[in-house]
C-alpha cells in the first residue's frame, strides 16, 4: 500500500517538475545528455528519501537535490581537468557567452535536430523520430514494421552517438 | 554565502553570467535554502526546456530495480531469522521436551554421566551463541 502511495509521489513529481528540474539541470551542464541523467538521479534520490520530505515546497524541495547533483557534477568536472582554463581562475565569464541569455528551447532541439541529420541511416531517422518528433520505440517499431528490439538498440546506439557529438561540440 | 540571493543575482546566475567559482558558491547556497531554491526555480520557468520523452519511463524502470535490491535484502535477513528460530525451538525441544532425561542421568555409569553434563553445557553454550547473532540483525540491512 505504502509502495503505491510512494510510487504514484513519485509519478506526480516527474510529471509537474520533469521539465523544470531538466531545465535546471541542462542550464548547469549545458549538456542534453548529462542533464537527463542528473534529473533521474534528482527523482531517484527524492523518491529513497520521501520520508525526510515534510510535506511542503515540493518545488524547492526537488530543486535543492537537483542543485545538490549539480555541485557534484560540476566539482568532480573540475577536478576531471587536466589543465584549468585562465578565465575560471580569473573570474571571467565564459568566452562562449558573449551575450547573456537563457538557453531556450528552440536552441536545444535545433542542435539535437543537427546531430540527428549528421548520424547514418537508419540511425539518423530512428534519432529524428525519437528525439525531435518525440515517438517512443514502439510506435516508431509499428510505424516501419520492424521489431521493438531493433528499434530500441538502435535508439541506445543512435542516444550515444549524439551524446559524444555534444560533448564534443560544447559551447 | 549565508545571506540569501538577491533576483539580480539569481538571474545572472540562470543566465551564466558568472564565474565557476561564484556558480558554485551559489549552487551550494541553493542547495541548502528552501527560499532561495523557490526563487531559482520560478526563475527557471520561465523559460523551461522540455525533457526527453523517454526520461519518465527511464526513471520508473530504475526505481523498480531500486524497490527489488532492497526486498531481496529483507528477504536474506527473514529468511535468516526463520533458520535461527527454527534451530532454538528443536533445540529448546531436545532439551526440555523430554525431562526425564536428566532424570535419567543418574542412573548412567559415573564417566558417561560427566560427558553427558558437559554435552548439557555445550548445547546451552551454543544457543546462547545464536541467540546473541540474533540480536545483532543490523549487519543484514
Amino acid at each position: 500500500m505504502e509502495n503505491i502511495h510512494a510510487d504514484d509521489l513519485l509519478e506526480h513529481w516527474i510529471d509537474t517538475y520533469g521539465n523544470l528540474i531538466f531545465s535546471i539541470c541542462f542550464q548547469m551542464t549545458k549538456d542534453y545528455f548529462e542533464a537527463e541523467d542528473l534529473t533521474q538521479e534528482t527523482f531517484l534520490l527524492a523518491y529513497k528519501n520521501q520520508e525526510q520530505f515534510d510535506g511542503k515546497y515540493e518545488k524547492a524541495w526537488l530543486t535543492k537535490i537537483a542543485a545538490n547533483r549539480c555541485l557534484d557534477y560540476k566539482k568532480s568536472k573540475q577536478a576531471r581537468l587536466e589543465v584549468v582554463e585562465e578565465q575560471i581562475l580569473l573570474g571571467e565569464p565564459s568566452k562562449d557567452q558573449s551575450i547573456e541569455k537563457m538557453v531556450e528551447e528552440k536552441e536545444v532541439e535545433e542542435r539535437l535536430r543537427s546531430y540527428c541529420r549528421t548520424l547514418k541511416p537508419p540511425y539518423d531517422r530512428v534519432a529524428m523520430e525519437h528525439f525531435c518528433e518525440e515517438k517512443t520505440a514502439e510506435e516508431i517499431a509499428t510505424l516501419h514494421n520492424k521489431n521493438k528490439k531493433t528499434i530500441q538498440t538502435q535508439i541506445y546506439r543512435a542516444k550515444a552517438m549524439i551524446r559524444k557529438l555534444w560533448k564534443e561540440d560544447k559551447g | 554565502m549565508n545571506e540569501h540571493i538577491d533576483e539580480i543575482t539569481l538571474r545572472q546566475f540562470a543566465t551564466d553570467s558568472l564565474s565557476e567559482q561564484q556558480q558554485l558558491s551559489l549552487l551550494e547556497h541553493i542547495a541548502q535554502c528552501d527560499q532561495c531554491a523557490m526563487k531559482y526555480s520560478e526563475i527557471m520557468e520561465e523559460h523551461l526546456i522540455k525533457a526527453p520523452i523517454a526520461m519518465k519511463d527511464s526513471i520508473m524502470e530504475q526505481k523498480d530495480a531500486i524497490q527489488q535490491a532492497d526486498n531481496k535484502k529483507y528477504f536474506v535477513f527473514y529468511r535468516y531469522c526463520t533458520k535461527v528460530g527454527i534451530g532454538m525451538v528443536a533445540s529448546l525441544l531436545l532439551l526440555f521436551g523430554n525431562p526425564s532425561i536428566f532424570n535419567r542421568i543418574d542412573s548412567f555409569p559415573k564417566k558417561t554421566q560427566i560427558e553427558s553434563i558437559k554435552l548439557r553445557d555445550s548445547v546451552q553454550q551454543k544457543l546462547k551463541e545464536i541467540e546473541n547473532q540474533f540480536v545483532f540483525k543490523e549487519d543484514f540491512l
